[in-house]
């Protein structure tokens, strides 16, 4: 079931022109490492772009959102079966 | 020139997009609903094969279903989906015309030089679909419309159907009438109490027969019970002129409160009222609809003297309407504002003072929302509504709430 969370991280990202493909994040100081992106989509804020990933990192499933206008990345929810 | 057109049906949509996001819920069966409400929004196929139904209640769908995953729906995600199907479809014609957020009509009639024949076209599609997006769709074939909606219901899911035209008596021969597009349970009722229960029928059907029960609209029916159907493919870059514009909300939970329900008319009036100066319209008819919590629905309109776009105005109108349903008969489930009977405004020179008050003021706010994000700065009475949108969510949320809000 998913659990909403909505926090701050820090991300190691790799930005490729327009493509953005986060490496690792570190919550609550662990660093989990993105085994794979699932699924990755837009939405807006104001004038701020947000692009949310769906991503595996140790099994379980997290969203984690970065903000385009500022560069905030938040954690925003993860999934556990 | 014999037409191709295709329509792309994407297969349990929602409940698909869920499980191509997260591999925990690929091959199970999932539930998709509104956050706090009771609602079967879409199921899995998975969850469909166990005798789950859309629309279907939360509390019936776990009974028959116990081992179903429920998922809030996210819509932001499905409809950024929707544009990453449409930047596919756009690879073949750019007459695509969007029908729903999981529904697509093609005319390809062009493009077959380049692409191949309408089969071929639709298995591209949908090895692309599949690929970039791990989503499956139906695909019907046929030379308008009508036909190729009829397809795609064929074989599902993934299925791919053609419907040529030597087949479409055959198809049409014993078909009920309710299986076309745009016949429902009422129109049904009306052709089978006279006669008429197949396409067949419809098709052989006495002209004046069908003008007497159905007006103008007898002569189209009975063009479809001949599986003709005129109407082309519109492109995707056409817009037609908005006739109205509205939004509507389902609350988190039913309620008679006032204050409550007040609080959202004037939040969507803001919405519409946001959108009408986007838009630079202006409307004079304001529509307030109510559900109650039975489902029971109730819409009301109102023309007014002068044309109007702000959400002061908007929610005066709206306000109105709904004192006059007063007191209420049973808790309400959905509001919605609408403005409709739309024109092109201009802001007039000899306007009075306070109203251009009220225009500096309904500008910045929209300048601030924009910039920082929807109801950044909005009216203090619908913070009345946020609370309770926040009071009535499920338990086992987190208490971190993003202050969205919170300005």
């Amino acid at each position: 079931m998913y659990t909403d969370i909505s926090s701050s991280i820090k991300v190691g990202a790799v930005f490729d022109a327009a493509k953005i493909t986060p490496r690792w994040f570190i919550w609550k100081n662990k660093k989990y490492d993105i085994k794979k992106i699932t699924y990755k989509w837009k939405d807006k804020e104001g004038e701020a772009e947000l692009i949310y990933f769906s991503v595996m990192a140790e099994e379980i499933l997290f969203e984690i959102c970065l903000n385009k206008k500022n560069m905030e990345w938040t954690l925003v929810r993860s999934f556990i079966e | 020139m014999k037409k191709t057109i295709l329509l792309i049906d994407m297969n349990a949509f929602f409940a698909s997009v869920e499980q191509a996001s997260n591999p925990n819920l690929k091959g199970k069966p999932v539930i998709v609903c509104g956050e706090g409400r009771t609602v079967v929004v879409a199921a899995s196929y998975e969850a469909k094969k166990l005798g789950v139904k859309n629309v279907m209640s939360l509390y019936e769908a776990k009974k028959i279903c116990p081992s179903a995953i429920q998922v809030y729906s996210d819509p932001d995600k499905y409809i950024d989906t929707s544009f990453k199907i449409h930047e596919i479809l756009l690879d073949f014609t750019d007459q695509v015309e969007v029908y729903s957020i999981d529904e697509c009509f093609l005319d390809v009639t062009d493009s077959k030089l380049l692409f191949g024949d309408g089969i071929a076209i639709a298995k591209k599609i949908k090895q692309m679909i599949k690929k970039s997006l791990d989503l499956t769709c139906s695909i019907g074939i046929a030379e308008n419309k009508l036909l190729a909606k009829l397809a795609s219901e064929m074989q599902k899911p993934d299925g791919l159907v053609e419907i040529k035209p030597e087949d479409v008596p055959k198809v049409l021969e014993n078909l009920p009438v309710e299986e076309f597009w745009g016949i429902g349970e009422h129109i049904k009722k009306r052709m089978n109490a006279i006669g008429i229960k197949t396409a067949k029928e419809l098709g052989e059907a006495d002209e004046e027969l069908l003008r007497k029960h159905f007006g103008i609209l007898g002569i189209v029916y009975r063009k479809m019970g001949q599986g003709r159907f005129e109407s082309p493919v519109k492109t995707y870059y056409y817009s037609e002129k908005a006739k109205s514009m509205g939004h509507s909300c389902t609350f988190r939970a039913d309620t008679k409160d006032l204050r409550i329900i007040s609080s959202y008319i004037q939040l969507l009036s803001e919405k519409v009222g946001s959108r009408l100066r986007k838009a630079k319209m202006s409307g004079n008819t304001l529509s307030l609809c109510i559900r109650y919590s039975d489902f029971e629905t109730f819409s009301k309109h109102k023309t007014l003297k002068n044309y109007i776009y702000s959400g002061f105005d908007i929610y005066s109108a709206a306000n109105s309407i709904f004192e006059s349903l007063l007191p209420l008969k049973k808790p309400v489930r959905l509001v919605g504002v609408s403005v409709s009977n739309l024109i092109s405004r201009e802001i007039q020179d000899f306007l009075f003072e306070d109203m251009m008050n009220k225009i500096k003021i309904t500008e910045a706010m929209d300048k601030i929302n924009l910039k920082y994000g929807e109801f950044t700065v909005k009216p203090g009475s619908s913070l009345i509504a946020e609370k309770f949108r926040n009071r009535s969510r499920s338990k086992t949320l987190n208490a971190f709430i993003k202050p969205k809000f919170a300005h």
